[in-house]
């Protein structure tokens, strides 16, 4: 009897002890409900046939800090004065281009690096949109690299109109790294959610591995059009792809990469097809043929914010009507009257789609 | 499978309720029965389990030392007065303790040990200590970094101060403690450390005081085998200038749980095995986090 008591009791305590597999809160199911938010004012907005569209990484609301990872400075952590001024800016421009919906892209909800600002419910409290769904991308209790600590980090689809129907589905971890670094390292994923119209529209949006020299950017791009073909009828698909489109002129040395001693990021020499299958199939925001015919007006990055965007990193597709001509990369003040280059290290793109 | 404990507001003033209750019947037990002020204390160390150092108001045997291989070092520098440094620790967190007991009392009421003379112990600990090396070691790049590398670690120098009151029921110490934690030379640009069981440790830097409270309770299960619980509970109130989800900053806290066993290996050794849980108010929220516990203790005289 006591000694039955003591082999559960012991039994009990390497299970707590040894069952702690997920100790910081990191890790995800395949397929997990998306989290949903609700502007503090929700605005009432007839349904209509040409939506205007943004796709926007906004770098958690870091702008043009020069942060550690990308070598151009060490800073880490913002204070909540800096977050919110950065997120007046990109509120600014968001409600000057007054899209209808809204991908971001590397948007923050709880994290210490961004003063814990949810930055998603900011965005919709100021600007025109009032639903949005949100899927991590990056989450940990804690990261103790870095002086990171606590981050919640993901994809978010913002719109006018309620979003149903909205899922996390986990994409594939890269495999070339130790078994703790990809514990608490990004878990990337394609968000989807459908436009609660009599008429659905499914919206996708990603953010494909950047760091990855083993497949993993290709599996992810694969997975993103493999999602979009599911798509039962119309689809808006966005997303900070990571790769440049097929028939780039320049496609390594990029002169803001400045990290030295680790991978580079920045060299797409063997990514040249990734994308075409997209480019095939589906109407672009920014057609193939205008992006090869003058590159450098669509370029969408650069970590450097005292140069000029140097490549296209950011993308929308659709297989309803795009408006010929209303693809816009908003690379400066000439379309939407606000800088863009100090407000992230993406400029964002708008297309207009008629459905 | 998971140990993260997902818990609602509801369960955190439960679980506050259900811990203010237990130090509540702790106070009435410890302090219950007539009493006899006694002097000196020499024959509480007869059991063989409080000849080791303890969690309570009870101090080492003048001239014993003991060294633990993950746990603080005690030297009886008299019979009242036990001094306390971590022998590795010393280097991370700069420290020196003393417990002083003050006062001890013998007992005939109904809870009165019969495998002691005495009955209830009164002490006082203070330790003073020093975060800066600490925050020094993990303000770095890459992995371990827990503050960032570009940190600017202030000098500081941080002090507690608690009181001790234990009573011996049928054999094992039952201890209530109190105490306070501020620091000097804390520093606006600091970022907190959330990090489990560093949050308490590092409180008194964000928080002009910390108070905690906590009790313990150890004794004898069988022959060589020792057992200590000790539940703690440590609350402050972030500074305005951490950041914080939400207009106002709420009181923080750590409730730290720590279960121990020892198995006495003759005179002058023991090993320890357990384990600790933190469940604690971050900015992310309330999280816990259990980590196993061992040690080893020798003592040389």
């Amino acid at each position: 009897m006591n000694r039955g008591r003591c082999f559960w009791g012991m039994g009990a305590i390497a299970a707590l002890t040894l069952g702690a597999c997920d100790p910081f809160g990191t890790q995800f199911d395949d397929v997990e409900k998306a989290i949903s938010y609700r502007a503090r004012t929700v605005r009432d907005v007839p349904e209509k046939s040409r939506l205007t569209v943004m796709t926007y990484n906004v770098k958690f609301g870091g702008a043009r800090i020069d942060f550690f990872f990308d070598c151009h400075g060490d800073e880490v952590l913002m204070g909540e004065e800096d977050v919110i001024d950065n997120l007046e800016g990109l509120s600014e421009l968001i409600r000057a281009a007054d899209p209808d919906v809204l991908f971001l892209q590397e948007v923050d909800v709880l994290s210490k690096r961004s003063a814990y600002v949810d930055q998603v419910q900011w965005l919709l409290d100021h600007t025109q949109l009032s639903y949005g769904v949100y899927a991590s991308q990056w989450k940990a209790d804690y990261v103790p690299s870095d002086g990171i600590g606590a981050v919640d980090s993901g994809n978010a689809i913002l719109a006018k109109w309620p979003l149903k129907n909205a899922e996390r589905l986990a994409l594939a971890l890269r495999t070339d790294q130790s078994g703790i670094e990809r514990y608490f390292y990004l878990k990337r994923n394609i968000l989807i959610a459908d436009l609660d119209w009599d008429m659905p529209v499914h919206l996708i949006v990603t953010h494909a591995a950047a760091y990855s020299t083993e497949g993993t950017k290709a599996d992810h791009i694969r997975d993103f059009e493999a999602q979009i073909e599911k798509s039962p009828g119309l689809f808006i698909a966005a997303g900070d792809l990571n790769t440049l489109p097929p028939g780039s002129k320049k496609q390594h040395n990029f002169s803001d990469s400045v990290c030295t001693d680790e991978f580079v990021a920045d060299d797409y020499r063997k990514e040249e097809q990734l994308l075409q299958g997209l480019y095939d199939k589906y109407q672009s925001a920014i057609p193939l043929r205008d992006y090869q015919a003058e590159s450098q007006r669509h370029f969408t990055h650069t970590t450097e914010g005292d140069g000029f965007w140097n490549r296209k990193l950011d993308y929308i597709f659709t297989n309803a009507e795009v408006v010929v001509g209303s693809g816009v990369t908003h690379q400066d003040a000439s379309t939407l009257g606000i800088e863009t280059m100090p407000l992230s290290d993406h400029a964002p793109i708008t297309v207009e789609v008629d459905l | 499978m998971s140990v993260r404990f997902l818990v609602s507001r509801r369960d955190v003033a439960r679980g506050a309720a259900a811990f203010l209750k237990t130090v509540l019947f702790a106070v009435a037990l410890v302090t219950a029965g007539p009493v006899h002020a006694g002097s000196g204390a020499e024959e509480d160390s007869d059991l063989p389990g409080r000849r080791w150092s303890t969690r309570s108001a009870l101090t080492a045997q003048k001239g014993r030392l003991e060294i633990g291989a993950f746990s603080n070092a005690a030297y009886g520098l008299t019979d009242r007065v036990e001094l306390r440094a971590h022998p590795v620790g010393i280097f991370v967190v700069p420290s020196l303790g003393a417990k002083v007991n003050w006062w001890s009392a013998y007992s005939r009421g109904l809870f009165s040990s019969r495998v002691s003379e005495r009955a209830f112990w009164f002490s006082t600990g203070h330790r003073l200590f020093s975060p800066s090396p600490l925050l020094h070691l993990i303000a770095k790049e890459g992995s371990g970094g827990l503050l960032p590398a570009n940190t600017q670690v202030p000098f500081s120098l941080g002090m507690t101060n608690e009181a001790v009151l234990t009573r011996d029921l049928l054999g094992h110490l039952w201890s209530i403690k109190a105490g306070l934690t501020f620091a000097v030379g804390r520093s606006d640009e600091l970022s907190m450390v959330e990090f489990p069981f560093l949050y308490s440790t590092l409180a008194s830097l964000y928080s002009p005081f910390v108070v905690h409270m906590g009790l313990a309770v150890e004794g004898t299960i069988w022959g060589p085998l020792d057992y200590e619980v000790v539940p703690r509970m440590v609350m402050f109130r972030p500074d305005e200038d951490i950041p914080w989800p939400g207009e106002n900053t709420p009181m923080a806290y750590s409730q730290e749980t720590k279960i121990q066993l020892h198995l006495r290996l003759g005179e002058h050794h023991r090993v320890s095995a357990g384990a600790a849980l933190a469940i604690a108010r971050y900015p992310i929220g309330v999280r816990s986090f259990l980590v196993p516990t061992l040690d080893y203790r020798a003592s040389l005289f």
